[in-house]
This record gives C-alpha cells, sequence and structure tokens, in this order.
C-alpha cells in the first residue's frame, strides 16, 4: 500500500502535531502511519480524510501486491 | 488521564516492596493490568488505537516471556507439576477461549469448546477417581453439557440454559471456595460454560 499521508498534510501545511489533534491521536500515531508501520482503522482514515478534506483512496492507495 | 499511566511503576514497585509487609498487597502489582482492562471497555480513554494496538503487542510478548519463566521455575524445581500445570494451561484455555468467541462461527464455536471442555473435565476426573464408581458419576455432566451444547446448536434459546448453569457454578462455586482454587473453576467450568451460551444466543448474518 502506498501512503500518500505526509506528501497530502505538507500541502494543507499542517503539522503532525495539528493534525494528531485534530483526529484525536497522538502524534506517534500519525508518524507511525506516514512510515507505514501502521495501518489505522477505517474510521481513522476517514477522519483524516475529512480533516485533510481530500478521498481516503487518496491518503492510502492500494497496490497489485496488496491484493494478495 | 495520563497521570494513570505515570502512576504504573511507581505503584507496581511500591506492590513489590509492600508485598514483603503482607502478600495482599501484592495486588498492587496488578495495577496496570486494572489499567488495561479499563481501556478494553473504553471506560479510560488514554489511549489511541495504535497505542491499544501496541499494548495488546506487549502483552504478547509479555505472555511470552511469562510461559519461558513459568518453565524454567518448574525445570528448576521452584513449582510442582500441578502449579505448573495450572500456570500454563489456564491462560491458555482464556486465549482459545477468546478466539473461538471471536473468530469461530457459532456451531464450531460451541462444539470446539464443549468437547474440549469435555475432555478435560473427564481427564481430571479419571486421574484424580480412576475407573471407579465416582470417577464414572463425575465424568456425567461434561456428557451432559455436550449433549446440551449439540440442542443448543439446533435451538437458540438453549443458550439461556447454559447461563442458568454458569450462573449456578458460579454461585456454588463462589460460596464454597476462595482464592486461587475458586479462581481456577472459574476460568474452567464457568467461563467456557458462559462462552458457549454466549454464542448459541449469537444470530448469525
Amino acid at each position: 500500500m502506498k501512503i500518500k499521508l505526509k506528501e497530502i498534510r505538507e500541502e494543507r501545511k499542517i503539522t503532525q502535531e495539528k493534525l494528531a489533534s485534530l483526529v484525536g491521536v497522538t502524534r506517534q500515531t500519525i508518524i507511525n502511519i506516514e512510515k507505514g508501520k501502521y495501518k489505522p482503522t477505517v474510521l481513522l482514515a476517514l477522519k483524516i480524510s475529512r480533516v485533510l478534506n481530500c478521498r481516503v483512496e487518496d491518503l492510502f492507495i492500494l497496490e497489485e501486491d496488496d491484493m494478495g | 488521564m495520563k497521570i494513570f499511566n505515570r502512576l504504573s511503576i511507581p505503584i507496581v514497585f511500591l506492590g513489590v516492596l509492600l508485598s514483603y509487609l503482607n502478600p495482599y498487597l501484592s495486588i498492587l502489582i496488578a495495577y496496570p493490568i486494572v489499567l488495561s482492562l479499563l481501556r478494553r471497555f473504553k471506560i479510560l480513554k488514554d489511549f489511541d488505537e495504535f497505542q491499544l494496538k501496541m499494548e495488546s503487542e506487549g502483552y504478547f510478548y509479555g505472555f511470552i516471556v511469562f510461559f519461558i519463566m513459568a518453565i524454567l521455575f518448574f525445570m528448576e524445581g521452584k513449582m510442582n507439576r500441578d502449579q505448573i500445570m495450572s500456570i500454563l494451561l489456564f491462560p491458555l484455555l482464556v486465549k482459545a477461549l477468546t478466539l473461538a468467541l471471536s473468530t469461530m462461527d457459532r456451531r464450531k464455536g460451541i462444539l470446539s469448546i464443549s468437547w474440549a471442555m469435555c475432555l478435560i473435565l473427564i481427564t481430571f476426573s479419571l486421574l484424580s477417581h480412576g475407573f471407579t464408581v465416582e470417577g464414572i458419576i463425575e465424568i456425567l455432566p461434561p456428557i451432559f453439557l455436550v449433549i446440551l451444547s449439540y440442542i443448543a446448536i439446533r435451538f437458540r434459546f438453549v443458550g439461556l440454559v447454559h447461563f442458568g448453569i454458569g450462573v449456578y457454578l458460579m454461585n456454588l462455586y463462589l460460596s464454597r471456595m476462595k482464592g486461587y482454587g475458586m479462581f481456577i473453576t472459574m476460568i474452567l467450568l464457568v467461563l467456557p460454560i458462559f462462552s458457549i451460551g454466549i454464542l448459541s444466543l449469537r444470530e448469525e448474518e
């Protein structure tokens, strides 16, 4: 899965800290999502997409390998 | 809210120290587990989903360390066979029940728990009484439980009978036993019966 969270967040000029507080998680959680170490729940993904004003599919892009 | 988490180490440390004065004060060591339970039931909301996942992962590795420690204790003669078997088997039983409740379909879950419980109870009876009249009488309730579970697969409401038996046994053993013995009985008897009851009443989509 390709994660575009960092790019989109930086485009919107929102810091990790700010995004974390807006969606109710810690900054460490956002860091781990951006690094691809943690896959968020659908609920958190939806919250992030709403705050960043984009679609979930723009943030997390499914790749062929992910289909197993 | 974060204060609860920060207090974990001092309280555990205090529990270790105070246990020298009174063994019952060692209950303070359970403080982090109480916190985790409160988080699990969403009473305490100081962790986000990633932290909760990492906490579960921490328990997984903790569980492995616990097993290795227990086996080493046994090998060094610090625990007898009964103690070691209880300590190793009961956490495994709880893990198996959790998996059965969350991943198996109704029929498979009910049958797996019933047969596992029946075989464990029959083994205990035969080991303690052998093929005597007393031993044979003791194996009748687990067989009855398996039969009841087969009926529960067909008729959902039979799950209420399981709950009734669970409540009856809980009441019986809470009044007659205490401490370690009572806890083991609850895990070995009452918890699986309640689990069968839950699975039986569960409606499958």
